[in-house]
């Protein structure tokens, strides 16, 4: 399927009116390929590889198509047409070998990137050595897991090609394409990694919030990665939040709950509109923790309204005697 | 069994042993109160009895461990002393209150429900709940405890009473003082037996200390607070073993530990076969000097100046008590729970550097200790299932989580941040969070990867990598262990590397203070021998140890503590507790006196 869709894309480069594909040259000369949608703006990149696996003097050619996200993310790959991996023995991978390829590729952090193949297996073989787990303290079974038993080379070899050095040349060329559209893009995607790069363009090093981008931020903060929107939340300054103090309190509410405390304490350190603020005493329900929470954030407060103070009642000295010390 | 018993002004009492509880006549004007262990349920259905925090809650109690499947009832037969009105309370905890946790039960008499539904009150103390006024008609009630969730809820105890404004107390020491007055303890303990060597905790080390003393002609007890032996080898904590014993300076050394050992199925297995519970004790059994107390914790400790005389245990779900006398003990409890008890010198958490000149050790000494694994494994099954939400637990996301069907080693928690040992209960409920929040994201979120596995295995009971370690007559040292000092005494060989683990940097970032995740550097060593003089306390005389509590520092205490290298330091014990007794000399006699002997017969000569 993944094939037949890059072949498609190709078809496409050669005849379409619009540009499809952009090519770059790597530090290593490799060709890098940068996909495009309709409109020219930038997809994902990948490479057509073609690079000898090697054991001990004996090399052989493996051929297989890489893509990366548009931060030098190693996403998936898929095999050029009549192109087959093969293990020592020269079987030919099976569906369950490519799915075990892709899961071994996927992981950012592998046992090879601290082992040298002589570490990882018997020399002049492509057996595991049980002296690997003395190295990484994995057991030699997750080892085993990690890898695939026969093509250890070629997992070897491929997973440093797909974490290599492409990935930063790839995050480079992306940051000169970068303009408030791909901002926007990449803040609303559910890319995490486009997120977090975004979020530090947009919000700077005092936690001011670009103009532009408050509503992209205020969906990282509700949405669903409890990560981005704590990071978001963490980020952003008193400011941002100023008008969107109701949203808050809501937002809170409806949060699952480490990131429920995590916005509680985030109002801790806001002057809270007296509104907000009541509704705040108005809900000093919940466990200890949210209670004291809430607590908390009143007793932060330069000033009480009345209206919160009487709805606080017996509470409010409550709130002074426990944060007086 | 159930303890029941009514209290008086002038506390005169009698007991009644054939039927098992306690009673005490009861004048007019009395207050009848009846108190009902949850872990001495008749009938524990589903449920599991966890001693874990016993040094913490002073008691033993049931948990519904279904991993997200409702377990089965407990059931139990309570004896009133007489019908009438009784308020009922209800001894639990909400252990996830994030902001409420999933261990929700209900308990019924007589197959109606009583009072409310307990475990969410989103309180993580343990306390007496008030479960309002019962109505008991017929002096004999089934009480049962019904599990809603499967997801851990927990009941330490029932209490009933008749008085209308008596409350139980939470604090531990009046909560202790009212249990001793209605239950267990107001009996002599039984008589465990006398014996050359008392054996404190059955994991690889105890058992291995243990045998080796039986088969040199000692007359052992090896009193072990699980139903199981092997500790962290065992079916309830699924560690393998590690440690070579083909490297050995002395060959003699080993040969129990290769009894012990089942084959290496790996951490975590999910089938608990693979471990060799049964065969562990048929070993143990089959020893003619040797007495097996399984489900005894030793809590209690009679001393002589220096010396121990005797050690007490409450069986973890009759609550019955037994008291051993000894010559010799040997804590191989882990926690160095015997040595604590007698005031031996110990330490914990890390050295400095400029206290031991270890490189690897802390700049400065902290409580920093290794983590606690709770393993678990899923396997695969023919048909998709489910897992409930756990908005309780941890909560992850693409963006982070743990890609694995079964765990290893670094599902890891307490790092410094808890107390291994009294916070052990803490630690478990968070490896609990993280281990089911995170399957609850795989199973809703990776469901082409995850759809068709099912939890097959999670453990309750922490496998503890560091605790206490007892202080010896020497200190072993990362310089002794790299520069493979061979002292007179060097006698169990140890060649696992020096194994420091510490969260892991990527676990830290996402969840900072609440790591349940470990990484480690291993530090090759050559294989170097351990003296004899680590494996006894320096100002408790009769006090020997085997096993994680022995006498190095944290950094040594890194190689030390792998398992086979552990069996084989009770082994050693064994063999010299054998010799003080002959001599009638101390452990430390062994050494000053008689180490030629001893090293004669770690020779094999």
């Amino acid at each position: 399927m993944q094939r037949i869709l890059t072949g498609i894309l190709l078809f496409l480069s050669s005849v379409a009116y619009g540009q499809t594909e952009r090519v770059y040259l790597t530090a290593e000369k490799d060709t890098l390929k940068l996909a495009l949608n309709s409109e020219g703006r930038p997809l994902y990149y990948f490479r057509n590889i073609y690079t000898p696996v090697c054991n001990t003097g004996e090399c052989k050619p493996v051929y297989i198509n890489f893509y990366w996200d548009l931060l030098g993310n190693y996403t998936r790959f898929t095999m050029p047409a009549n192109e087959v991996l093969t293990k020592t023995d020269h079987r030919e991978f099976q569906e369950k070998d490519y799915a075990k390829l892709q899961e071994i590729l996927a992981k950012e952090t592998s046992i090879f990137s601290e082992l040298k193949m002589e570490d990882l297996v018997v020399k002049g073989t492509e057996k595991i050595s049980d002296s690997v787990d003395m190295k990484t303290g994995a057991t030699l079974k997750t080892i085993k897991n990690e890898v695939i038993e026969g093509a250890v080379f070629t997992c070897y070899t491929l997973w440093h090609l797909a974490h290599g050095k492409i990935t930063t040349e790839i995050s480079g060329i992306t940051e000169t394409l970068t303009d408030t559209t791909l901002l926007h893009e990449f803040l609303q995607s559910n890319n995490h990694h486009y997120q977090y790069q975004a979020m530090d363009k947009v919000i700077n090093t005092a936690g001011h919030v670009t103009a532009a981008y408050e509503e992209d931020i205020t969906r990282i903060i509700e949405g669903k990665n409890i990560f981005t929107a704590r990071y978001a939340l963490q980020k952003a300054d008193a400011d941002f939040f100023a008008d969107k103090q109701p949203w808050l309190w809501e937002t809170a509410n409806k949060a699952v709950y480490p990131l429920q405390m995590a916005i509680y304490k985030k109002m801790a350190g806001l002057v809270l509109t007296d509104k907000v603020a009541l509704k705040v005493a108005q809900s000093l329900t919940g466990n200890q923790e949210q209670v004291k929470s809430k607590l908390a954030i009143l007793a932060a407060q330069p000033k009480l309204s009345q209206a919160v103070k009487d709805q606080l009642g017996p509470r409010l000295n409550d709130l002074f005697q426990k944060h007086s010390n | 069994m159930i303890f029941s018993k009514n209290i008086q002004t002038d506390m005169y009492m009698k007991r009644n042993l054939m039927i098992l509880f306690l009673f005490i006549t009861l004048h007019a004007t009395a207050q009848r109160h009846v108190y009902v262990e949850a872990e001495s349920f008749e009938n524990k259905g589903g449920w599991v009895v966890d001693q874990q925090s016993f040094v913490v809650i002073g008691s033993s109690y049931l948990m519904a461990h279904g991993m997200g499947k409702p377990v089965k009832d407990a059931s139990t037969t309570v004896t009133f002393p007489a019908k009438g009105k009784y308020r009922m309370w209800v001894r639990t905890k909400d252990w996830a209150p994030f902001p409420t946790g999933p261990g929700k039960f209900t308990i019924w008499l007589n197959g109606k429900q009583a009072g409310q539904v307990f475990g969410e009150s989103g309180d993580v103390a343990w306390k007496w709940y008030d479960a309002g006024m019962v109505d008991i008609n017929n002096e004999k009630v089934q009480l049962s405890l019904k599990d809603l969730t499967g997801f851990n809820g927990r009941c330490d105890a029932l209490f009933f009473t008749d008085a209308p404004k008596f409350t139980p107390p939470n604090k531990l020491e009046d909560l202790n003082a009212l249990r001793r007055k209605l239950l267990h303890q107001s009996a002599e303990p039984g008589d465990g037996g006398n014996y050359d060597l008392v054996v404190i905790g059955g994991g690889i080390a105890g058992t291995c200390a243990a045998i080796s003393a039986a088969r040199m002609g000692l007359k052992t007890a090896l009193i072990q607070d699980r139903p199981v032996l092997g500790g962290n080898n065992s079916s309830e904590v699924r560690v393998h073993l590690k440690g070579d014993i083909d490297k050995n300076y002395y060959p003699k050394l080993g040969r129990i530990v290769r009894e012990m050992d089942n084959g290496d199925p790996g951490n975590g297995n999910p089938d608990a076969n693979e471990y060799g519970d049964a065969r562990k004790i048929q070993i143990v059994k089959a020893e003619k000097n040797l007495s097996l107390f399984l489900n005894t914790h030793v809590y209690k400790l009679e001393k002589d100046k220096d010396k121990i005389i005797a050690v007490t245990g409450r069986n973890i779900s009759t609550n019955k008590e037994m008291r051993f006398t000894g010559t010799y003990f040997s804590d191989c409890t882990g926690d160095g729970t015997v040595g604590y008890l007698a005031g031996a010198d110990f330490r914990m958490g890390r050295e400095s550097k400029a206290e031991t000149g270890e490189s690897l050790a802390a700049e400065k000494a902290d409580s920093f200790t290794l983590g606690t694994s709770n393993l678990w494994a899923s396997v695969a099954k023919d048909t998709v299932s489910g897992f409930p939400e756990t908005p309780w637990a941890m909560q992850f996301s693409d963006e982070y989580h743990i890609d694995q069907k079964q765990s290893d080693w670094e599902w890891e928690t307490g790092f410094g941040n808890f107390n291994t040992i009294i916070d052990a209960e803490k630690i478990r409920d968070h490896n609990l969070r993280a281990i089911y929040g995170n399957w609850s994201y795989l199973k809703k979120s990776k469901a082409d990867k995850y759809g068709k596995q099912e939890l097959a295995w999670v453990a309750y009971i922490g496998g503890k990598r560091e605790s206490r370690r007892i202080i010896g007559d020497h200190v072993l040292t990362q310089m002794d262990i790299q520069e493979g000092k061979l002292y007179p005494d060097g006698s169990v060989t140890a060649t696992w590397t020096i194994d420091l683990h510490f969260p892991d940097a990527k676990n830290s970032k996402y969840f900072e203070g609440q790591e349940f995740f470990a990484s480690t550097k291993h530090i090759k060593v050559a294989p170097y021998t351990i003296p004899y003089r680590c494996l006894y306390s320096r100002n408790i005389s009769n006090l020997f140890m085997a096993g994680r509590n022995i006498s190095t520092t944290h950094v040594a205490f890194g190689s030390t503590r792998v398992m086979r290298t552990c069996g084989m330091m009770g082994e050693v014990v064994g063999f010299a507790a054998s010799v003080a007794k002959k001599y009638k000399t101390s452990p430390r006699g062994v050494y000053q006196q008689h180490l030629p002997e001893l090293m004669n017969i770690l020779k094999g000569e």
